[in-house]
């Protein structure tokens, strides 16, 4: 049956509005499990006669009833699929509506989006149909259809199918701002148990090949900076905010993963290990958490009532440390349990297993110490730094430059400060900060204190990121 | 008793703020002439091109802002602050310019002086409206390539907004509308510029465009993950003040 739909699919059929929708509402429920819909870490200047851009930071264009960031139109492709993984609520055995788009419908639904600024571009991942080829042949052809026929210059995150070709994985890197292959399960024995039509190699060879091919395409000058900050152009005239019309590049945005939490027993430790390689070997630019809902009634996983969301929450924190802050996972982990904590973020976790480390000194200390100073984001420390070139800082001064003192205050130290009479003794520490530590009942924005602060590209990072 | 008189515009601001400046003072009072001089407050810039100033009119008038001792961080911070539009803006705004004389380039590094922590106060509140709308904003589709889209912004970040909209939709004419200001910046597909605008006689939206509102409304509705429902995060990332003019009806 999935074959005649496949054959319908591959046409040029164009539904109806109404059909359209029905589509629609099928394929982006299907799509909402997946957390990866980010669309920053790219930057794409307009041809003359095209439409649209990608703004380095990314955008947020609305957010969902869940309190997520929407950025793009993230939908499946089609949820028929061929295979049959455990946790997936699209699997061949489950008994659910299923649908297909055509690559045109789907190409003028994006540009309909597009054009009335609703979304940043196209999020496209697919259940298999057939096979893995054709799968990613009619990604593809929708692909083709909004870059070549609409001169469409936004935003496109497309999903590699595991399995498929490498010609066609290379030709989608040309056409994406970004590829992903989503990992899913942190380890070989889970993806075996779990997702048994997937193997290792079919995930890691295509993330090797992308990671290659966007090191072989992508001249080292012109790859993405993560700071850029787009505000306006006064006085000056900046020739090089457009990228040349013709690029010879391959995934500028770089390409990315997702794992999902929960559904199978590693710890804390070993799937921010596996990030952290992913970063390093791979070079990938983003790795996403999903916590795991459970939809599917198997044996192979828990019964787990709630999703896991306050352990999501603490791995993007931890990722956060690593991708930013400089720290390693084994420096997280180090004098402790490979879990995170419940009550703490992992930065505070770090500091009251490492007391020797602080107090640190606001006049004297560097930027990386700062950085590790609960409650010290970018943006204070930046500050911090600039301020004290000019004049020695107290602790009032510190107010006033708008860092937050409700956790600083116990591991800084300042003229003014009283952080050494407390003698930091972890114990008693933990339940002072205890006191002050709002419960988390649902996603913060990381670091709030630093949100509007005029290093955008980090605030909308955290902002798309989902946290 | 010296009090200048300004049109409204920042330029004429700085116009009328640099002999004093030149000679290391302030004016006493700085008055405006009337409520908002939209004409001047515009940059005109054709599409693809970034050489904008930063308040008006052509590349000579940059002339103006070069001033040494004043950076163009500081003129960005000073543009920016200047259309939060906050009482006696005009006055903060000439004691952080004189600030930025005295310290030779280097001001904003004194982030502890209230003079340059209020205007860097302003600056971000502009800039970061000015961030939520690039994403807030709603054009319907009104004639055949013809967009409008309305707004009601804290402060007046309409100039400042307008040229990424001229950098994203170059090929498309758009018209966005400040309700409150009663002013709208008009795109041509050649040059941007705004005009005083009351109010909006658009036309009844066509059948393409309830379409593609009713697939955004449907979208909208099933991307969000049922088993984490949380509508006071969604409140607190899209304030109800910007409601309004949505085409989504968050909240359900
Ligand atoms: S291949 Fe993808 S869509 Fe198909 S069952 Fe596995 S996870 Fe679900």
């Amino acid at each position: 049956m999935a074959n005649e739909i496949a054959e319908n699919v591959a046409g040029h059929g164009h539904g109806s509005w109404v059909a359209v929708a029905d589509k629609l509402r099928i394929l982006s429920a299907a799509a909402r499990y997946d957390v990866s819909c980010a669309s920053s870490g790219s930057s794409r200047g307009s041809p003359a006669g095209s439409l649209g851009n990608v703004v380095p930071g990314g955008i947020c264009h609305s957010w969902a009833a869940d309190g997520r960031c929407i950025s793009l139109l993230k939908v499946l492709f089609t949820n028929f699929c061929v295979y049959d993984c455990a946790y997936c609520m699209n699997r061949r055995s489950n008994d659910i509506e299923r649908a297909a788009f055509s690559p045109s419908e789907l190409a003028d639904l994006t540009i309909s989006f597009y054009k009335r600024n609703y979304i940043e571009g196209l999020f496209l991942s697919s259940g298999i149909i057939k096979n893995p080829d054709y799968t990613m042949e009619l990604l593809i052809r929708c692909v083709k259809l909004l870059r070549e026929n609409h001169g469409f210059a936004g935003y496109i995150h497309l999903k590699a199918i595991p399995g498929a070709d490498p010609d066609l994985i290379f030709q989608a890197g040309k056409l994406a701002d970004r590829l992903s292959v989503n990992l899913e399960l942190p380890s070989q024995q889970s993806l075996n148990l779990l997702a048994p039509d997937k193997s290792k190699a079919s995930i890691f060879g295509p993330m090797q090949r992308i990671r290659d091919w966007s090191l072989e395409y992508n001249p080292p000058a012109g790859r993405q900076r993560l700071v850029s900050y787009s505000g306006i152009t006064a006085l000056t005239s900046s020739p090089a905010r457009h990228q040349p019309a013709t690029r010879p590049v391959f995934v500028p945005g770089g390409q990315s993963t997702q794992l999902i939490i929960g559904a199978s027993p590693e710890d804390d430790r070993q799937i921010l290990t596996l990030s952290e390689s992913l970063y390093k070997k791979m070079q990938l630019k983003r790795v996403y958490y999903s916590a795991y809902v459970s939809y599917n009634h198997d044996s192979r996983l828990p019964d787990t009532q709630s999703p896991p969301l306050l352990r999501e929450h603490r791995l993007y924190q931890a990722d956060w440390l690593l991708r930013f802050y400089h720290f390693s996972v084994d420096e997280l982990f180090e004098n402790g349990p490979p879990l995170l904590d419940n009550d703490f973020d992992p930065k505070i976790m770090w500091a009251l297993r490492h007391p020797e480390f602080f107090p640190v000194d606001v006049n004297r200390a560097d930027f990386e110490s700062l950085l590790r100073v609960p409650g010290l984001g970018m943006i204070s420390a930046r500050r911090i730094v600039q301020a004290r070139r000019v004049g020695r800082l107290n602790i009032e001064d510190l107010a006033k430059l708008g860092v937050v003192m409700k956790r600083a205050r116990y591991f800084l130290a300042a003229p003014g400060s009283d952080s050494g009479s407390l003698g930091l003794d972890p114990t008693r520490l933990r339940q002072r900060l205890l006191a002050v530590e709002p419960p988390v009942l649902k996603p913060k924005q990381l670091t709030f204190e630093d949100m509007t602060g005029f290093q955008p590209e980090i605030f909308k990072d955290a902002v798309m990121g989902q946290f | 008793m010296q009090i200048i008189r300004y049109d409204g515009s920042f330029y004429g601001l700085i116009s009328a703020l640099v002999p004093f400046l030149k000679q290391h003072r302030l004016p006493d009072a700085i008055e405006r002439e009337n409520e908002r001089q939209p004409s001047l407050a515009v940059a005109e810039a054709e599409p693809q091109t970034t050489a904008v100033s930063v308040a008006g009119g052509n590349l000579h008038d940059a002339e103006l802002f070069r001033i040494p001792g004043i950076s163009r961080e500081t003129w960005q911070n000073a543009w920016y602050a200047f259309l939060s539009e906050e009482k006696n803006i005009e006055l903060r705004l000439a004691r952080y310019l004189l600030l930025a004389l005295e310290k030779r380039g280097t001001v904003d590094a004194y982030q502890t002086d209230e003079r340059v922590r209020s205007i860097h106060r302003l600056a971000r509140q502009v800039s970061v409206e000015r961030h939520r709308f690039m994403g807030l904003l709603r054009f319907r589709s009104i004639g055949a390539n013809l967009y409008y889209a309305s707004i009601s912004s804290d402060t007046f970040v309409l100039p400042v907004l307008a040229p990424f909209f001229v950098r994203r939709f170059a090929g498309q004419q758009w018209i966005i509308h400040d309700r409150r200001r009663e002013v709208a910046a008009v795109y041509n597909l050649k040059t941007w510029t705004i005009i005083e605008r009351k109010s909006a006689d658009i036309p009844p939206d066509a059948s393409e465009e309830i379409a593609a509102q009713h697939l955004w409304q449907c979208f909208f509705d099933s991307i969000a993950v049922r088993e984490r429902l949380n509508l006071a995060l969604q409140q607190k990332c899209i304030p109800k003040k910007y409601w309004h003019d949505l085409i989504e009806k968050p909240g359900r």
